[in-house]
C-alpha cells in the first residue's frame, strides 16, 4: 500500500506526455527530469517501455539525433493524439484528485494504537 | 547494404567500446530480445538495441552499474520492453495459426524422417502409409522439439553463463535414452496396423503449400 511504484504505475505515463509536451527530449532526459520533481526511483530503464508504448500508440513522434559518444540517440515530441491524451489525462488527474481531496479533508494524519 | 544491416554494423562497432563485463550483460539481453521478439520486424529490433547500447554506453562514462538503469533482473526488463512493443495478436488467427503449424510439421516430420527413407530403400514413390506407432512417435518428436525450443527461448542467457553439471549431462542421457526406448516400444508393441494411405503426391503438395504459407508469414512479420 505505501508503495510509491503502485502510484506511479497509472500516472506515470501522463507525466512522461508533460514532460515531453514542454520540449523535444530524450529518455534519459526525461527520467532525470522526474528525478528533478522527487520521482528518484524512476530510472531510464523504466520509462523506456513506457515511451515504446506511447510511440506505438502514435502519441510520440521521434527523430533520431547524433550524440557524442553512442549510437544515434532517439529524440521525442508529442504528436497531435499525444497533446489530446495528455489533455484528457490532466481532466482525469483533476478529477481524481479533487474527489481523493474530499475524502481526507478531515484527516489530521495522527493515530492512536488501540 | 540496407539501412537496417548498417544499424546492426554500427550497433555492433560501437558496442565494442564496453567493458567486458558490460558487453557480456549487453550481448545477453541482445541475444533474449532478438529470440524471445519473434513479432517484431529487423529494424524495430535493432532500434531497441541501439537504445539500450546508448544506456550501456552512459552507464559506463559515468562509472555506474546498469543495474542501476535496468534492474537486477534484465529478463524482466526485457520482457517489459517486448510487451510494450509487441502487437495484441488476434487470438482466433493465434489458434488457427498454432494448428496449421502442429499438422504441418507432423506431416513434415512424417514426410522426411519416415517417408524418404521408405523411398530410398524402394527407390520408388511408394503410397505413404500411415499406422499408429508414427503417430505417437510424430506426437512425442513435436512435444519434445517444442519444450526445447521454449527453454532454450527462456533460458539462453542463463544457459551462455555456465557449464552444466555432471548430474545435469547424465539426466540429459537418461531423457534421451528414455524417449528413444519409448519410440521403440511403440513400434515394437503397437498392432502395425496401416491407419490410411495417400498418394505421395498428395504429401508432398501439401508439404509445399505449408512450408510456402510458412515463408509468407515469416516475411509478412518481418515487413
Amino acid at each position: 500500500m505505501n508503495d510509491k511504484s503502485q502510484f506511479l504505475k497509472g500516472t506515470l505515463e501522463g507525466c512522461i506526455l508533460k514532460i515531453i509536451n514542454d520540449k523535444e527530449i530524450y529518455g534519459y532526459e526525461i527520467a532525470e527530469t522526474l528525478k528533478s520533481y522527487g520521482l528518484s526511483g524512476v530510472s531510464e530503464g523504466t520509462i523506456y517501455p513506457l515511451l515504446l508504448r506511447l510511440e506505438k500508440a502514435e502519441y510520440l513522434n521521434s527523430t533520431k539525433k547524433e550524440s557524442p559518444y553512442g549510437p544515434k540517440r532517439k529524440y521525442y515530441r508529442l504528436s497531435l493524439k499525444g497533446k489530446e491524451e495528455l489533455k484528457n489525462f490532466y481532466e482525469n488527474w483533476i478529477e481524481l484528485k479533487d474527489s481523493i481531496d474530499k475524502i481526507f479533508i478531515d484527516y489530521k494524519g495522527d493515530f492512536e494504537y488501540e | 547494404m540496407n539501412e537496417v544491416d548498417k544499424m546492426r554494423k554500427e550497433n555492433l562497432k560501437i558496442s565494442r567500446k564496453l567493458n567486458y563485463e558490460n558487453l557480456k550483460k549487453y550481448n545477453d539481453i541482445v541475444c533474449y530480445i532478438t529470440v524471445n521478439s519473434i513479432n517484431l520486424n529487423r529494424k524495430e529490433k535493432e532500434e531497441i538495441i541501439s537504445d539500450i547500447l546508448d544506456m550501456f554506453l552512459r552507464c559506463e562514462e559515468e562509472g555506474k552499474p546498469i543495474e542501476e538503469v535496468i534492474g537486477n533482473d534484465h529478463k524482466v526488463f526485457c520482457d517489459s520492453i517486448i510487451q510494450s512493443v509487441v502487437p495484441k495478436e488476434n487470438k482466433a488467427w493465434c489458434y488457427f495459426n498454432r494448428i496449421i503449424t502442429t499438422i504441418g510439421d507432423a506431416i513434415t516430420i512424417y514426410f522426411t524422417i519416415m517417408y524418404i527413407p521408405t523411398v530410398i530403400k524402394n527407390r520408388d514413390f511408394v503410397r505413404c502409409s500411415v499406422n499408429k506407432s508414427n503417430i505417437i512417435t510424430i506426437m512425442i518428436f513435436e512435444f519434445i522439439c517444442c519444450a526445447l525450443v521454449n527453454y532454450f527461448k527462456k533460458n539462453l542467457s542463463k544457459l551462455s553463463k555456465r557449464k552444466s553439471s555432471k548430474k545435469e549431462k547424465i539426466l540429459l542421457g537418461s531423457g534421451y535414452g528414455l524417449v528413444a526406448l519409448l519410440i521403440a516400444m511403440m513400434a515394437y508393441k503397437l498392432p502395425n496396423c496401416i491407419l490410411f494411405s495417400v498418394s505421395a503426391y498428395y504429401v508432398i503438395f501439401i508439404v509445399g503449400i505449408y512450408w510456402l504459407y510458412k515463408l509468407v508469414i515469416k516475411v509478412y512479420e518481418r515487413r
